[in-house]
């Protein structure tokens, strides 16, 4: 069962983009949950890498109960963090339905164990996440979500696609 | 050429002595480079190995990165060209095995990175003759123990060892002996390192400058053991605890922190998830003498509180406070800078904080605050406070003079907190450099709230709502500002005086309003503006004369999402906003108004097809008139032609349904009627048969028009035109008139029905000047007068005959 497994395939090394200079590379999407009344998956938008994302539980119903699932994120640092932003955009088919920006490293406040890392180092991020109201979803959820460092530069950027039947 | 070919292959390539990127394009070579370069990036290549001729001659090469580039093995003269290196990262690079002459040869080396590169023990590196190292980074590997080769001793300007996410479970008294050798303020990072155990006393008597140990001890157990262990070190600052939002641990025995009181530091870091089940716990009580503590998500509501010896700053987030602990912080004459920030729950401020002589920062934001009578009466202890941050509350109501006796305070900020109050006076704060009330739902009603604000630099007051003409002398005092927003207020209009008096105002932030003209900004005391935003207005156009006085400065201007008018009548201003494209900031977003949603970048309007339509706009009318002249020219001159066509024309409708009355018209001048009436009449209309003439002295109708009864009678009215030709004929004008009648005649009914009669010889030249004649005498034949009787008796016969 992949969702189970906490399997993380980091395809950066095997999936380097060719010598082209402004070469669009489409990095293959990845399912994170296949069920029958939810299907969840991502897609990398950084140029660069591909990113791994998955959780060890998937929810087999929408009914009101809350799960608790671990999050696993994982990539390879292209700059430090010496500061992370986060940027989120929920896409409704109507368009962007809500933006969340949130500052995730700080320079005195370093929240998470990514914060302060430097260049090439391996991120394997793991926190619980607390999934509550899944009925409540929308039928076709996009995520965009951006993170940038203390230099603009992308850390990160990734499309959740969320799909609820 | 070399440098230039790779280039293509290259992100970026400069080729200057300070720097020079080579980044993530799969290169397994280095290509050539500038001989004088000093910084070269090479991360996320693919090396495979170092090897001798690698690199080129580097002599001056300082920053050498070659991260991720999959670098298994260095040979030992790898480094021989780029010996003067003094930063190396190898982070990331499967290196099987470092050989004692691989780094021992940059002897110039003061950092040295070697992240996640598989590494056992630092004694691996072989590194005891870079005596000029300052900082060695060797996390994420797989360390098992902090012990450290004892050749650092000697390293006299060592700094920093990061340990950081490593094995090191345990750390024995041996594996320290040589950091306390070392003897001095170096800074050990030690986090996300699974300790389970450190022997008691093993930093007994170290000295260090940081060490960090978030995320280091597995369990609220081993912390408690860990910290006693820490006990006789002395720390500069101390980081403990974790990262993160973590789920809370329960325990029972809060005097796991006990330890704490066993070392000595002078700043703490302490990011806490341990709680007890009543909330009662000792969190402060072994920092009594720090002077910095900041304490994330630490359960303050039941702590002891103790009166610290020498505190300078307090940084207390998400501490789950009731209230605001006044009581407990009051006496803290030490304090210089306090915090309390991100609870969640509501906070109640009851309490006064008095002698508090030092206290110069103070922010209690995000703490869904909700106070009444704000603000002197609470701070009035707080002689020296020079920093307010009470933003993102809930609510503050403030009093008639709110910040009367803190005359010291130079920033104050409340932003996005609901500040209630119609009228208040802040004229004492003479000292106030930053000014922050945005989004506080303030409605500004009197003018002179600003009074007295003369150091004011920068004024932020978006998101609210302004009544009457406050504009006008709002910003009189503030001759210093530099910075002012006053955007999303739906303003449509300021004054030309509004903003004369900031001389020195470089920013000018006015978005999201509803302006339209903006010729406020023409007024000479805005000399110093260089930033404007006027994005989000209703600004269709702006005029000329308000282009050429904008502020002389202005670098940046931001028109974006304002509904631009792109036609050709403002096609001067659209000319302007291509020609500045240098200030014009947002250029994608600098739309013209359309009908439909896809609205189109002013930048790509075609003005060349304005200068067409100028062209026609001017050429048009002046074509128009000189035509209409030319046509007026042409029909005074040619009126008597035009009229007759016209009389023609309706003669000739006319003819075609009456019957003829005259069997001839004669055509003569008055001057020959002697001729005309002796002979032709004679011998026409009195011989047999007798031939109906038609003369003008005779048989035109009296009251018409001559043109009409020569048209009607004459033409129309007869089958025949005989035309007397003589000399008189030739100089009258109504003869020549009628002859070319008659001539138009004959083209229009198509036979031969004029006949001539030259009753004097009449020079060829004058002829000529009849239209017509000439040719027609030609062409056809006609009869000749000559008074003898033989000759006349012929003619007679002819001209009946022509009948």
């Amino acid at each position: 069962m992949p969702h189970r497994s906490l399997f993380v395939v980091l395809a950066i090394l095997a999936h380097k983009p060719q010598s082209g200079l402004v070469q669009e590379v489409q990095w293959p999407i990845h399912t994170l949950c296949n069920m029958d009344k939810l299907q969840i998956a991502y897609r990398s938008c950084d140029h660069s890498q591909d990113i791994g994302i998955s959780i060890d539980l998937c929810p087999a119903t929408l009914s009101p109960l809350k799960i608790n699932v671990n999050l696993r994120v994982s990539l390879l640092l292209r700059q430090s963090t010496d500061e992370l932003y986060l940027s989120a955009k929920l896409i409704l088919e109507g368009g962007v339905a809500f933006q969340l920006d949130e500052p995730l490293c700080q320079p005195d406040f370093p929240r998470f164990t990514f914060c302060s890392r430097k260049k090439g180092e391996l991120i394997v991020f793991d926190t619980p996440l607390k999934l509550d109201k899944l009925k409540y979803l929308p039928e076709h959820l996009n995520v965009h979500t951006v993170i940038v460092n203390q230099n603009g530069y992308h850390i990160a950027c990734f499309n959740i696609t969320i799909i609820k039947r | 050429k070399t440098v230039f070919h790779h280039a293509y292959y290259l992100h970026a390539i400069i080729v200057l002595k300070s720097a020079c990127l080579n980044k993530g394009k799969n290169l397994s070579y280095i290509p050539a480079l500038h001989p004088k370069t000093e910084y070269l990036d090479f991360s996320f290549n693919n090396l495979a190995s170092l090897h001798q001729n690698l690199f080129p001659k580097l002599v001056d090469l300082q920053f050498l990165d070659l991260t991720r580039c999959r670098i298994q093995h260095i040979a030992g003269n790898a480094f021989n060209n780029v010996r003067n290196v003094r930063t190396l990262v190898l982070t990331g690079n499967p290196i099987e095995h470092i050989g004692n002459k691989d780094l021992n040869t940059l002897h110039e080396l003061q950092k040295l990175v070697l992240v996640d590169t598989g590494l056992l023990s630092i004694e691996d590196l072989h590194i005891n003759y870079l005596n000029k190292l300052q900082e060695l980074n060797v996390g994420a590997n797989q360390l098992l123990s902090m012990q450290i080769p004892s050749y650092l001793i000697n390293f006299t300007d060592f700094r920093i060892l990061d340990l950081h996410a490593n094995n090191i479970t345990v750390i024995r008294a041996d594996d320290t002996a040589v950091l306390r050798q070392i003897g001095k303020n170096i800074t050990v990072i030690l986090n996300r390192n699974p300790i389970i155990h450190i022997d008691p006393g093993a930093f007994q008597n170290i000295t260090l400058r940081k060490l960090d140990l978030r995320e280091t001890f597995i369990s609220t157990e081993v912390t408690k053991d860990c910290l006693n262990a820490l006990s006789g070190l002395n720390v500069g600052n101390i980081l403990i605890g974790h990262f993160g939002r973590k789920h809370k641990i329960l325990t029972l025995d809060f005097y796991f922190l006990q330890g704490l009181c066993g070392i000595k530091f002078q700043e703490i870091y302490f990011h806490i998830v341990e709680r007890t089940p009543t909330g009662k716990n000792n969190l402060l009580l072994c920092m009594i003498n720090a002077t910095k503590i900041s304490l994330i998500d630490g359960e303050l509501k039941d702590t002891e509180w103790v009166q610290f010896k020498q505190i300078k700053e307090l940084y207390l987030a998400g501490s789950r406070l009731e209230n605001i602990p006044s009581r407990q912080l009051s006496n803290q004459y030490t304090l210089q800078k306090l915090t309390i920030t991100e609870n969640i729950h509501p906070v109640a401020f009851f309490d006064l904080m008095i002698n508090m002589p030092l206290l110069q920062y103070i922010d209690i934001s995000k703490n869904q605050l909700l106070l009444r009578g704000c603000c002197h009466t609470i701070f009035k202890f707080m002689p020296k406070l020079q920093h307010l941050n009470m933003s993102l509350n809930s609510e503050i109501q403030f009093l008639y003079k709110p910040f009367q006796g803190l005359d010291s305070l130079q920033v104050l900020d409340f932003h996005h907190t609901k500040l209630k109050s119609v009228n208040f006076n802040m004229e004492n704060l003479k000292d106030l450099m930053y000014l922050d009330m945005s989004y506080s739902r303030i409605i500004f009603t009197h003018e002179f709230i600003f009074k007295g604000l003369g150091n004011l630099r920068v004024l932020k007051i978006p998101g609210n709502y302004f009544q009457g003409d406050v504009f006008l002398h709002m910003f009189v005092d503030l001759k210093r500002l530099e910075i002012l927003d006053i955007s999303s207020c739906g303003i449509d209009s300021f004054l030309w005086k509004s903003f004369g008096n900031l001389k020195e105002l470089r920013h000018l932030t006015l978005s999201g309003n509803t302006l339209t003209a903006i010729d406020f900004v023409t007024n000479p005391g805005l000399a110093a503006l260089s930033w404007m935003d006027l994005s989000q207005n209703q600004i269709s156009h702006i005029a000329v004369h308000v282009l050429h006085n904008l502020p002389k400065n202005l670098t940046t201007f931001d028109l974006s999402n304002n509904p631009i008018d792109c036609s050709c009548s403002q096609s001067d201003f659209i000319m302007w906003i291509m020609t500045h494209k240098n200030i014009i900031k947002n250029h994608h977003n600098v739309l013209c108004k359309t009908s439909s949603p896809e609205s189109s970048p002013v930048f790509d309007f075609d003005l060349e097809s304005c200068t067409y339509i100028l062209i026609l706009n001017i050429l048009g009318p002046i074509s128009v008139v000189i035509l209409i002249l030319t046509l007026s020219v042409l029909a005074y001159k040619f009126q008597f032609y035009l009229r007759y066509c016209c009389i023609l024309q309706r003669g000739y409708k006319v003819s075609q349904q009456q019957e003829c009355a005259y069997d001839a018209f004669v055509i003569y001048s008055n001057k020959d009627e002697a001729w005309v009436m002796e002979e032709l009449v004679e011998n026409l209309e009195n011989g047999i048969p007798p031939i109906q003439l038609c003369l003008h002295v005779r048989d035109f109708e009296v009251g018409k028009p001559i043109t009409s009864n020569i048209i009607d009678e004459g033409i129309m009215g007869s089958r025949k035109v005989i035309v007397v030709v003589s000399q008189h004929f030739i100089n009258s004008a109504w003869c020549r008139f009628e002859f070319e009648v008659a001539q138009c005649w004959l083209v229009l009914e198509g036979n031969p029905n004029i006949i001539i009669i030259i009753l004097e010889d009449v020079e060829e030249v004058k002829i000529k000047k009849v239209f017509g004649l000439h040719k027609y005498l030609k062409k056809n034949t006609y009869l000749k007068w000559k008074d003898n009787p033989i000759s006349s008796m012929r003619f007679w016969v002819r001209l009946r005959k022509a009948k």
